[in-house]
């Protein structure tokens, strides 16, 4: 869910919960068939960027 | 010194904009972070806010959804410090903050959640659908996938 600013008021913008055939089955075949590196992302291990709480309290990833 | 900050608890509104004191380049944008907040208050979504030299300097707001039947983590809101938008940073590798606080879920946070409670597609909805920032995800989201649906686009990204 999103929203979005139409016509100067903000409207809900719901991600399709049910979709047609053709585009259920495209996005079926993106889960089965893609390989998704995710090694380019290997620079935020380096950057040491704590996680906390609202009490400051550290969160382990 | 910079981190990342958790709110799971009820946020009193004037006070969460304070922290983007002079932030929002316009009122649409500080609206709908309202919007985001009051979902927050009721316990639909958790944000997590950038913090440099003890600067609130952007945040991401994530929540359960669901595709098809396909249960997903939905980025519904990322916003960035007006000051602080379209420059590169040192302290993040040289990457924007918005590039830095969509990797980071990309690489920690949906990994986490993943390994406590199954989910298959990271999504976005790109503001306004704006044309630009649609590419700007797709560059720089690789293998990502974009469905176009009812007029709408949308990001996915198999996590």
């Amino acid at each position: 869910m999103a929203f979005k600013w139409e016509n100067g008021k903000i409207k809900r913008v719901e991600l399709p919960k049910k979709l047609p055939k053709k585009l259920a089955k495209k996005l079926e075949k993106y889960w089965e068939e893609t390989e998704v590196d995710f090694s380019y992302l290997d620079y935020i291990d380096e950057l040491d960027i704590k996680v906390v709480d609202e009490t400051g309290k550290t969160i382990k990833f | 010194m910079k981190q990342v900050k958790q709110l799971n608890s009820k946020i009193i509104i004037p006070d969460f904009l304070n922290l983007f004191k002079d932030g929002f380049k316009t009122n649409r944008e500080k609206e709908l972070l309202v919007s985001f907040i009051k979902e927050h208050n009721k316990s639909k979504n958790t944000f997590y806010v950038l913090e440099i030299e003890n600067k609130s300097v952007g945040m991401v707001s994530l929540k359960f959804d669901n595709i098809n039947t396909n249960p997903t983590l939905d980025v519904e809101y990322l916003f960035v410090h007006k000051d602080y938008r379209k420059k590169s940073f040192a302290c993040l590798k040289n990457k924007k903050i918005s590039q830095f606080l969509l990797d980071f879920v990309i690489k920690n946070i949906a990994p986490k959640i993943k390994s406590l409670v199954n989910f298959r597609y990271l999504s976005i909805y790109p503001d306004k659908q704006n044309k630009k920032l649609i590419k700007y995800y797709l560059d720089l989201i690789p293998n990502s996938l974009l469905l176009h649906y009812k007029k709408e686009n949308w990001i996915l990204l198999k996590i």
